[in-house]
């Protein structure tokens, strides 16, 4: 049993997750609750159905994985777990910590931004691109050079205030094999198991995991050069451009329009736009190009 | 059909529209790709929320900027066919 932090809710589950810090907040009710039981295997008044995602009418989610777990998320506060036979408590893990925590973030009101958010001088700063860009390689990089981890995959989002922030998840990044050879891991643990093939989690050992939301300073889109392409680093002027960057890197969006949050995120896309520098990093993904970017990009989240 | 003097125009119901510093950035009606607007265009969205005659949003530009009545004229028929044709407003 887990009594653990997730995004500021306290989450209280039945499949150990030691990857959250334990609770230390108030005596509140859970605000999730994640419970073992049977789930079915087709939802009624569906509003969207894929390979592995149903949305019902009245919201609620059941992300079926074969091998691994049937997932329901029946509330912003209830998710109902079947783990499948011979399914490894690891990979129903990445289920919860990654598609699921996606669902809950939009049932609750979040924006979840597909990104790694490192934190800076009390600052956060979201790296943020589609999968393999190297999000996290470049967040352990910065994490070995002084920067707080807040997320990893996904950065929720709230606006508070009038002002983004984004809510620590937990303090593990997931790298790829090639990664973990790439980025020095003096300042890290790396973790005794890994959470899918070829992935390994790493814990930053060096400072303690803070729960509280950091205001967004900057949002930097990951891409890759063409052959032969000088790194460079742009900031987008054109809010247009940046509402549809923004828009791109929304986790899970397929189940986003199904809730019917299309109005919802993009008038949190219009505050991110409002108040947070967004810029385009075409740079190659080495260990060179990082060294030689350190202080550039750690400046983009205090000058 | 071009849009003229005699016309009445209104935003398209339904859509989302949101001020990003001063420029108004709107959703396209299928959800396809945003449309930004400059300044003096975020000016004329902001006053086409209720259906406006298209001759007085004239009157009201002419009076707001400098400039030569024809020009100003021409400049907004442009503007507004370039959003009908995206599909942003509607003519009443």
């Amino acid at each position: 049993m887990t009594d653990g932090f997730l995004c500021g809710w306290r989450v209280v589950s039945e499949i150990d997750l030691p990857e959250l810090v334990s609770w230390t907040g108030d005596d509140r009710i859970p605000d999730v609750a994640v419970r073992v039981a049977a789930t079915p295997r087709q939802l009624d008044d569906l509003v969207h159905h894929d390979q592995f995602i149903q949305v019902a009418q009245d919201g609620a989610i059941l992300l079926t994985v074969d091998g691994i777990a049937t997932c329901l998320v029946r509330s912003p506060s209830e998710v109902i777990v079947t783990p499948h036979p011979g399914s490894h408590s690891d990979e129903i893990k990445l289920l919860l910590l990654g598609s699921v925590l996606g669902f809950l973030c939009h049932l609750r009101g979040l924006f979840p931004l597909h990104g790694a958010c490192v934190e800076i001088d009390g600052w956060g700063l979201v790296l943020a691109g589609p999968s393999g860009a190297g999000k996290s390689t470049l967040a352990a990089h910065l994490i070995n050079h002084g920067c707080g981890l807040v997320a990893d995959d996904v950065s929720a989002i709230e606006i508070i205030d009038g002002v983004p922030h984004v809510w620590p998840a937990f303090p593990r990044l997931k790298l790829c094999r090639d990664a973990v050879h790439l980025v020095d891991f003096a300042g890290m643990e790396l973790g005794p198991t890994s959470l899918i093939r070829d992935k390994f989690h790493h814990v930053p050992r060096d400072r303690p995991f803070s729960t509280t939301p950091v205001p967004l300073r900057a949002i930097a889109f990951l891409e890759q050069p063409a052959i032969d392409e000088t790194d460079w680093l742009v900031q987008i002027g054109s809010a247009p451009a940046i509402m549809a960057k923004l828009a791109a890197e929304v986790f899970r969006p397929t189940v986003a329009k199904a809730l019917g949050r299309t109005r919802d995120l993009f008038v949190m896309q219009g505050a991110v736009a409002r108040c947070v520098p967004v810029y385009q990093w075409r740079r190659k993904f080495d260990l060179t190009a990082m060294c030689m970017w350190t202080d550039r990009i750690k400046a983009l989240a205090t000058e | 059909m071009a849009v003229t003097l005699v016309d009445t125009i209104v935003r398209r119901d339904g859509l989302f529209s949101t001020d990003v510093s001063g420029r108004q950035v709107i959703l396209n009606p299928q959800g396809e790709y945003y449309v930004g607007l400059d300044a003096i265009g975020s000016k004329i969205w902001e006053r086409i929320e209720s259906p406006m005659p298209v001759a007085r949003l004239c009157e009201e530009l002419v009076a707001a900027y400098e400039g030569e009545r024809a020009s100003i004229e021409g400049d907004l028929l442009r503007f507004l066919d370039g959003i009908l044709a995206q599909k942003l407003i509607v003519q009443i």
